[in-house]
Order: C-alpha cells, then sequence, then structure tokens
C-alpha cells in the first residue's frame, strides 16, 4: 500500500480531528448555498428584496466566515505543529 | 448612429492614463532582463494578502461579471445568470481544500503552470500534455467573453456601422488594443493596473447601486418588472415562459449544478493558477479565501443590474438593428448618466475586460512555451527565444478567441465562460487528486479526460435552446439518469471521475507502472523559511 503514497512519511500528511472538522465545516459551506429548495422562494422579503435573493447574498458572509474559522483552525494546528518540531529540534540537537 | 463624442473622449484619455500608469510602476521597479520569459510571463515578484487579493479578484472581475452575467439577467433571469452568486459564494471553500498543498509543491518544485505539477506527481508527459492542451483551448472562449465586453461599449460608443466590415469594426477594434496591449506589456502592467481597475470598477458599482434603484422606483417595484417580465411568454417560443425568477423544482439542479461546476473550474484556469501561485506564503490564498467574498456580494449587485435594466426599459440594440443582451448594461449606463460618468463607467469595463484578457492569453502562453515548445519541441531554447514564442502564442490564443466570437453564438456570451468549463473541468481530477494521494493512475487519470473531454464536446456542441443555428449554444443538458437538465462540465466530470475510479482500480490491481513522482509528502506543506522554497517562482527549473 505505501507505494501507492508520496514518498516520506510527514505526520502532517495524516488525517487529524481538527482536519476533518475543517473539511465538513467547507463541505457546510460549499453544500449549504447548493441546495435551491431551501430558499426557492419569495417571501419573506427585505428591503424589496425577494427572499431567494437576498439569502444568498446573506451567504456570502457566512462563507466567509466559514473560510475564516477553518483558516484559524488550520493555523492552530500548524502553530502546534511547528512547536513540537522546535522542541524536538533542541532535544536531538537542531540539526535538520 | 451617433457617436457619443464626450463618452468616447473619457473613455480614451481613462485608458491612456490607465496604461501609462501600468507601464511607469513596471519600469519603476525594472527588472533586470525583460527579455526572458520569467519577466514577460510571470511579472517576476511574489505577492502579499493585498495585492493576491486584487489579483485574485481581478480573476472574478472581467467582463463576465459587469456585461455577461447582468446581460443573462436581463434577457433569461435567475438560472442563467444569478447562479454567479452561489458559484463566487462556494468558490472559497472548494479552493480552501487544494490551495495550501497546490502553492507549497508548486513553489518546492518551482512549477509555474498545473502541467508541471501534473508532470511533477506522475513523470508522465502524455498526461502534462492533455492538462496543457486543455487549459490553453479552454482559455480561448475565456477570453473571447472579455472580446465581447470590450466590443459591447464600443458599440453603445456609436463605433461601427451597419455595413458588412463596419458591424465587426467594434470587434476588431477590441482586438487589435488587446494584441498590441499584451504584446508590448507582459505580466507586469496588468498586475499594476489590477488596483486602479478594480478602484475605477468598485466607484462605477457603488453610484450604479445608489442611483439607480432610487431612479426606478426602489428595490421591490424592480424586482416586480423582472417577476412580470420572466413570466410573459417568450417571443422566441411563445409556449415557454421567457425566463425564470425562481427556479422551479425541475430547474434546480441546472441551477445549483452551474454553480458548483463554475466554481470547481476557475482554479484550474492558467491564469488563475499564476496568481494564486504568485502569493507569498502558504497561507495568503487561504487567508485571501476569508476576505474574497466581498467580490460576491458586489457580484450580486451587479448582477442585479440586469433586473434595473428591465424597471428602466433599456433597449439594447446593436449596430445591425437587432436586440443584443450584452449591450444592456453599456446602454443602461447611457441613458441615465451625463456622458462623462458614461465615459468614466465605459472606461473602467473597458480595462476590466482588457487585463483579465491580457493576463488569460499570457497564462496560456506560459503553459504552451513551458510544457509543450520546451518539453517536446525544443528543449534547448534560450530564454529570448521563449519570451518571443510564448508573445506569439499569447498573439494566437487571441486569435483563436476571436474566432469564438465570429463562429459562436455571441447573444449568450456568459456562455463561452460555460464552454471553457466544460474542457477545464476535465483537467481537475488529474491536478487535484494527486495533491491529497497517489491512489490515481496515470492511464486512468487519461483516460478519464479523454471520455469527459469527449462527452463534454459533443454534448455542448449539439444542444442549443436558447440560440440561432450556431453550436456551442448552450452549457445546460440533460442528466442521464437524472432526468433533469444540468451542466454539460459537471457530467462530464462526474463521467470522469467514475471511468478514473474504476480503471484506477483495474490498474493498480494488476500492478501497472504509475510513473515517476518525484515529490514527497513534506513537499505539500513546504511553507516560505523552509529549506528549498522558492519565494520567487521562477521558469529556470525542468519539469521534463
Amino acid at each position: 500500500m505505501n507505494d501507492l503514497r508520496s514518498g516520506g512519511s510527514d505526520p502532517r500528511w495524516r488525517l487529524t480531528p481538527t482536519k476533518y472538522a475543517v473539511a465538513a465545516l467547507l463541505l457546510v459551506g460549499i453544500i449549504a448555498p447548493l441546495l435551491v429548495s431551501t430558499y426557492d422562494r419569495v417571501e419573506p422579503r427585505l428591503f424589496g428584496f425577494p427572499f431567494f435573493y437576498w439569502y444568498q447574498l446573506l451567504w456570502v458572509f457566512l462563507a466567509a466566515g466559514i473560510c475564516g474559522l477553518s483558516y484559524w483552525l488550520l493555523k492552530r494546528e500548524r502553530d502546534a505543529y511547528a512547536r513540537r518540531q522546535q522542541r524536538t529540534d533542541v532535544t536531538t540537537g537542531g540539526s535538520r | 448612429m451617433t457617436v457619443n463624442w464626450v463618452a468616447l473622449v473619457v473613455v480614451v484619455v481613462l485608458f491612456a492614463l490607465v496604461t501609462v500608469m501600468g507601464f511607469m510602476a513596471a519600469r519603476w521597479r525594472r527588472p533586470a532582463d525583460l527579455q526572458s520569459l520569467h519577466e514577460w510571463g510571470l511579472g517576476g515578484k511574489s505577492f502579499g494578502t493585498w495585492t493576491t487579493w486584487f489579483l485574485l479578484g481581478g480573476d472574478l472581475y472581467t467582463a463576465y461579471t459587469f456585461i455577461a452575467v447582468p446581460a443573462a439577467m436581463w434577457a433569461t433571469g435567475a438560472v442563467s445568470g444569478f447562479f454567479s452568486v452561489p458559484y463566487t459564494i462556494v468558490l472559497y471553500p472548494v479552493i480552501f481544500y487544494f490551495l495550501g498543498r497546490m502553492w507549497s509543491v508548486a513553489h518546492r518544485h518551482g512549477y509555474i503552470t498545473t502541467a508541471d505539477i501534473v508532470q511533477g506527481r506522475y513523470g508522465t508527459r502524455s498526461l502534462s500534455l492533455a492538462v496543457a492542451v486543455t487549459g490553453i483551448l479552454a482559455t480561448m472562449p475565456y477570453i473571447a467573453l472579455q472580446l465581447v465586453g470590450i466590443q459591447a461599449v464600443l458599440e453603445v460608443l456609436g463605433i461601427g456601422g451597419e455595413s458588412l466590415l463596419a458591424r465587426d469594426l467594434p470587434l476588431l477594434v477590441a482586438f487589435a488594443v488587446l494584441a498590441a496591449y499584451t504584446y508590448s506589456s507582459g505580466l507586469r502592467a496588468p498586475a499594476m493596473i489590477a488596483f486602479v481597475k478594480d478602484i475605477l470598477i468598485y466607484i462605477v458599482i457603488a453610484v450604479a447601486i445608489i442611483h439607480l434603484p432610487g431612479l426606478f422606483g426602489g428595490w421591490s417595484s424592480i424586482f416586480d418588472a423582472a417577476q412580470t417580465k420572466m413570466a410573459a411568454p417568450s417571443a422566441a417560443n411563445p409556449a415557454v415562459p421567457t425566463g425564470v425568477f425562481i427556479p422551479a423544482p425541475a430547474q434546480h439542479w441546472a441551477y445549483a449544478s452551474l454553480a458548483l461546476g463554475s466554481a470547481m473550474a476557475l482554479f484550474m484556469y492558467p491564469h488563475s493558477v499564476t496568481a494564486a501561485l504568485s502569493s507569498k506564503d502558504r497561507s495568503t490564498g487561504r487567508r485571501n479565501a476569508a476576505i474574497l467574498p466581498a467580490y460576491s456580494l458586489l457580484l450580486g449587485l451587479l448582477a442585479l443590474l440586469g433586473y434595473i435594466a428591465i424597471k428602466a426599459g433599456t433597449k439594447p440594440i446593436g449596430l445591425d438593428g437587432k436586440v443584443n443582451p450584452q449591450l444592456v448594461i453599456p446602454q443602461l449606463f447611457e441613458d441615465n448618466f451625463p456622458s462623462w460618468f458614461t465615459g468614466v463607467a465605459f472606461g473602467a469595463i473597458a480595462v476590466g475586460a482588457l487585463v483579465p484578457a491580457a493576463i488569460m492569453s499570457i497564462a496560456a502562453a506560459n503553459l504552451f512555451t513551458r510544457n509543450i515548445y520546451k518539453a517536446y519541441l525544443r528543449p534547448d531554447a534560450s530564454d529570448a527565444t521563449e519570451a518571443k514564442v510564448s508573445k506569439i502564442v499569447s498573439l494566437v490564443t487571441k486569435v483563436g478567441a476571436l474566432l469564438f466570437v465570429l463562429l459562436l453564438d455571441k447573444q449568450n456570451a456568459l456562455n463561452f465562460q460555460l464552454l471553457g468549463g466544460v474542457w477545464i473541468l476535465q483537467t481537475l481530477p488529474s491536478i487535484v487528486f494527486g495533491l491529497f494521494t497517489r491512489w490515481f493512475h496515470r492511464w486512468a487519470l487519461l483516460a478519464g479526460w479523454a471520455v469527459g473531454m469527449v462527452y463534454g464536446t459533443v454534448t455542448a456542441y449539439g444542444y442549443c435552446t436558447a440560440c440561432t443555428t450556431r453550436p456551442f449554444g448552450n452549457s445546460l443538458a440533460i442528466v442521464p439518469g437524472l432526468g433533469d437538465a444540468g451542466y454539460i462540465g459537471l457530467t462530464a466530470l462526474a463521467l470522469n471521475v467514475v471511468v478514473t475510479v474504476v480503471l484506477s482500480a483495474l490498474l493498480n490491481a494488476a500492478r501497472v507502472g504509475n510513473g515517476t513522482d518525484i515529490t514527497t509528502q513534506s513537499d505539500y506543506f513546504a511553507d516560505v523559511g523552509d529549506p528549498g522554497v522558492q519565494p520567487v517562482l521562477a521558469d529556470e527549473t525542468r519539469v521534463h
């Protein structure tokens, strides 16, 4: 099985809970705006905009929030990895 | 046809100003060697969050946004136009999945095109050739869309006439300007102009969105007018309504698949990849995914200008005396704003179509020079020869775009972009799947690509509901097994993936060699500061 993967055994290649969470979050951001049956109606209106139109514009902000949250989650994981790397480097003499 | 002289003068002045600024900015950081492909085709620099934001946004803010989408809204409503809003919304979660890995592997190995990435992962020249050829082909209709945009502005300004030759004059002028501009400037000037262009467009959009709805009785009555028009019997076929105000259940998949297909296609295009890879570190693209949606909001409002034009009773009559929906936005501006502001708006639209078209043709030319010319024809070509070949190919790409405009139905320009998407989507499995796993087999990917290309091209060629008799008139077709219409590109991709998965399983079971992979796992996570990471991508690295 190993020959099918890329060379090396980088720990970052492994799937972590954070990665699953981010993948799920992003999937919501992709699927929800595409479920047309959840918003194919005129009422309730907002500032004269039918629901169909303002609801989709609202998703612009929700998607931005999802991407922002995903960015933060992944950054946290990367930073944790970088700190661990640094500690290992120190204990093993810092050779890279 | 009378020429709107004031507006024309403003357009020309703005155009000249922006171009001079672009060249001055390029000169300001003058590179040592302007003749090399690196300088001409890549801009030779790495960009931070904000520059990348403008560059990536520039991929969306083209004639697609301010000519084609509102035109589609005006003509046939939501399914043909407003899907671009969910398209640009789901775009960012979609690219979030793979942009980081793509950046890392590209910067670790000095890749500048998608074909490079595929070559590095599978070491299979036929597969990377397929990716390169598809990229060049798919870019042509996208450039065609930009030409239609510039043409629309010139036509409303009154350039051209009714005779056979004069009728195509705006198009030919648009082509000549684009060709001259790209040939002399390379990527540097467009990257610099991207700022000015976007700011200009923001001002125009803001004024239009604040001023126009009040002029025509507010949003409520604008939507009512649109709803009435869409429900009225179609002029071409009275048995069906003109368009769609809110998609019926049978149209849900068409709407969703157009949005999803377009979103997955965008970052497979050579020019988008160039922009994404020019960011200065791994996270810039993802950070941008959180702030880029601002563009989507404006895109939605721009789309609604099409509905405002319905309420305003705008009559987009072309020089040939026929209705041409592509003229609706320029006409709306000309009818409702003083000549000087019309000029500013037209200038913004023209520059906004020209700059992306230049970036697209340069990216396609890079793909040819690097992955076809150097890989197959002249591996020992000098830098100067390479740059020269690139310039010629970028011209050829634009001639191809011109042919698309002349041969296909330009009444529905949005379709050009969707046609490009049908093709470019077929490269997605080869490019993206490999970033995550080596399970997919190179020959399976190639076979899947071929099946998707053939199915997509044949289906798109034959289906024509909204157009005259020209080929490639529509991007929707009945999805086999589903019964509803869907975006052809996405159906073709599904077929592509099925073929790829089945064949991969067979070929892997038979232990057929899967090419040489020169990347390692850590390459996909490399960031600035890691050993071997090139902050600025140069094209010196050989991949073939």
